[in-house]
């Protein structure tokens, strides 16, 4: 039963492998926003007086986060494609989920993704300042939950491209989500230079377990903290899990009602 | 193997300010096909053929009315279906536009869990029968339209279904690729017993392919025939050409219209509610120096053009 969704797998991670001049693209953009972003870490750290942000950790936590931004593919573009131009109907009378099919093929992508990145981004990060920042094992379960953290994001994308259904262009929803998750997430400036209240609110979302609080435990880890973005991460899962179920549910029931 | 009574879809579109619009796009439409026919669906623009063959396939539910595809209810049981029935829509794509065929075939094996012997003789046989050793490892890309529609057929062919329904297969197609795909959709029915359902504007498509005719207009059905008969009741007149030695021969006779002359030749279009084709052949042979006679039928598009037309 599960066959089905692993060859797709592997056929989307092969074939992403087999684009080397996409991931060449994508290293070459990666390490220009890891830059960029260094860079302007360091000035903030020096206007609010937390010099500490400058060591030499920072271009880590900044890997970290550009690591999973970089390499989720943008499936909520392909979705909407399938669902606007009719295509999306004619994959329904085959023995397969059409979402099951939606995210194993965005898995193969991102994990092919996540690998090539993250060799080429920590590789980076590693050359630019010499030091280590965890050991084997931690460092081993920090990216175990990178890899987790990144399927998170794509069933987020693949939420926001069912819902095509009903607005036809998703780009501004995705627009929305990606100034949030940049802004709520950590890594335009730290959190902690919000006010309380607002970062009450980022703490209720899923942006902070996408980038930064996820991030942090390359600077601070400890097992009992890994533990607690595991399960907050397991929630939100689950959580986007049943949504994207009911959008699907009702996206169905649109086109009985409206036409493929 | 197909049973459909009085079915009926009505759709509903929602404005800006949530009035609603309804409208019927099938009406009341009952038909049954048996194993091994090889049925054309035909209609006009809008005539709700795709949406008949949608629910034939369980994507979409009707609003009335029941379906029987295999002894299942497509909308209820699609998955279950889907390993039974096999689909060819000409503007759609299963194959991975970036990997060859072969890659989509061995996916589509998994898919359709087909034990790997199995698809391993099936894979053999539809590649020989449809001709793609060559274009086997070719980039889906890189192929011609026509390559491109045999390897579709042969991924809708994999799992063996029992029914292959085909919408608008060789549109696009050059002459040679559509004259091949209808040989090969003939031989495929006639060897595996594949009942074959398609729709097509292409007359050919049906002349060449089908044995039976269903002729959907506005939502309901106004025509369910063999070919034969099809041509047999909507055949309401003939176009006799005439070679002649002598020059600019004149032919008259009630029901009977000139539609070109030439110095050795006429071309006439004889009216069969108006005289009957021996009392014309008889009247032609009696021109003097005739020296060839052919007698045709009009194109199937006339033919369906009549039937449109009522």
């Amino acid at each position: 039963m599960l066959a089905k969704y692993t060859r797709l797998f592997f056929l989307s991670f092969f074939q992403t492998l087999k684009n080397r001049n996409a991931l060449v693209g994508l290293s070459v953009f990666l390490i220009t926003c890891l830059l960029i972003f260094d860079n302007l870490w360091k000035v903030i750290a020096i206007r609010i007086g937390q010099e500490g942000l400058n060591g030499s950790l920072l271009l880590w936590y900044i890997a970290s986060n550009e690591w999973i931004l970089v390499s989720v593919p943008q499936l909520h573009e392909e979705i909407e494609d399938e669902v606007k131009n009719g295509q999306f109907t004619y994959m329904l009378p085959r023995p397969i989920s059409y979402l099951g099919a939606c995210f194993s093929r965005g898995l193969g992508k991102l994990f092919a993704n996540l690998i090539v990145l993250g060799i080429v981004t920590f590789g980076f990060a590693y050359w630019k300042t010499g030091v280590f920042p965890l050991h084997p094992l931690p460092f081993f379960l920090f990216l175990l939950i990178g890899f987790a953290v990144g399927a998170l994001a794509l069933l987020a994308l693949i939420l926001i491209g069912l819902s095509s259904f009903w607005i036809g262009q998703v780009a501004p929803l995705y627009s929305v989500w990606e100034k949030l998750y940049l802004t709520l997430g950590g890594l335009m400036i730290p959190l902690t230079i919000y006010p309380d209240w607002l970062q009450n609110v980022a703490n209720a979302t899923l942006f902070p377990i996408l980038l930064g609080e996820r991030s942090a435990l390359l600077l601070d880890f400890s097992y009992h903290k890994w533990l607690c973005v595991s399960v907050k991460l397991g929630i939100w899962m689950a959580g986007i899990c049943l949504l994207i179920t009911m959008l699907y549910a009702l996206g169905l029931k649109k086109i009985q009602h409206e036409g493929g | 193997m197909i049973h459909v009574d009085a079915l009926v879809k009505n759709f509903t579109s929602t404005s800006f300010f949530r009035s609603k619009t309804s409208f019927s796009a099938i009406k009341a439409v009952s038909f049954s096909i048996q194993r091994g026919e090889k049925v054309a669906f035909i209609g006009p623009n809008g005539a709700g053929k795709s949406t008949t063959i949608k629910m034939l396939c369980g994507i979409l539910y009707p609003t009335s009315g029941s379906i029987k595809v295999l002894g299942m209810t497509p909308w209820k049981e699609r998955k279950a279906l889907g390993y039974q029935i096999g689909t060819v829509f000409g503007q759609r794509t299963q194959l991975w536009y970036h990997l060859p065929p072969i890659e989509t075939f061995d996916l589509l094996q998994k898919i359709y869990e087909i034990e790997s012997k199995k698809y391993k003789k099936q894979l053999d046989t539809l590649i020989e029968t449809f001709e793609i050793q060559s274009i086997l490892h070719k980039k889906v890309r890189q192929l011609s339209l026509g390559e491109r529609m045999r390897c579709e057929i042969v991924a809708s062919l994999l799992h063996r279904p029992q029914i292959l329904f085909l919408d608008e297969p060789t549109i696009g197609l050059d002459i040679n690729a559509k004259l091949t795909i209808r040989r090969l959709l003939y031989q495929l029915s006639k060897e595996y017993g594949t009942t074959l359902f398609l729709t097509s504007h292409d007359t050919a498509d049906i002349e060449q392919v089908c044995d039976r005719v269903i002729v959907l207009d506005q939502g309901s059905i106004i025509l369910d025939s063999s070919l034969r008969e099809l041509k047999k009741n909507y055949i309401k007149k003939k176009i006799i050409h005439l070679i002649t030695e002598g020059q600019w021969v004149c032919f008259e006779h009630v029901g009977v219209k000139i539609v070109d002359r030439g110095e050795h030749h006429i071309k006439i279009e004889v009216n069969l509610h108006q005289t009957d084709i021996d009392t014309v052949i008889y009247h032609a042979l009696k021109i003097t120096g005739l020296k060839d006679i052919t007698i045709e039928d009009p194109s199937m598009e006339e033919i369906i053009r009549t039937v449109y037309a009522g």
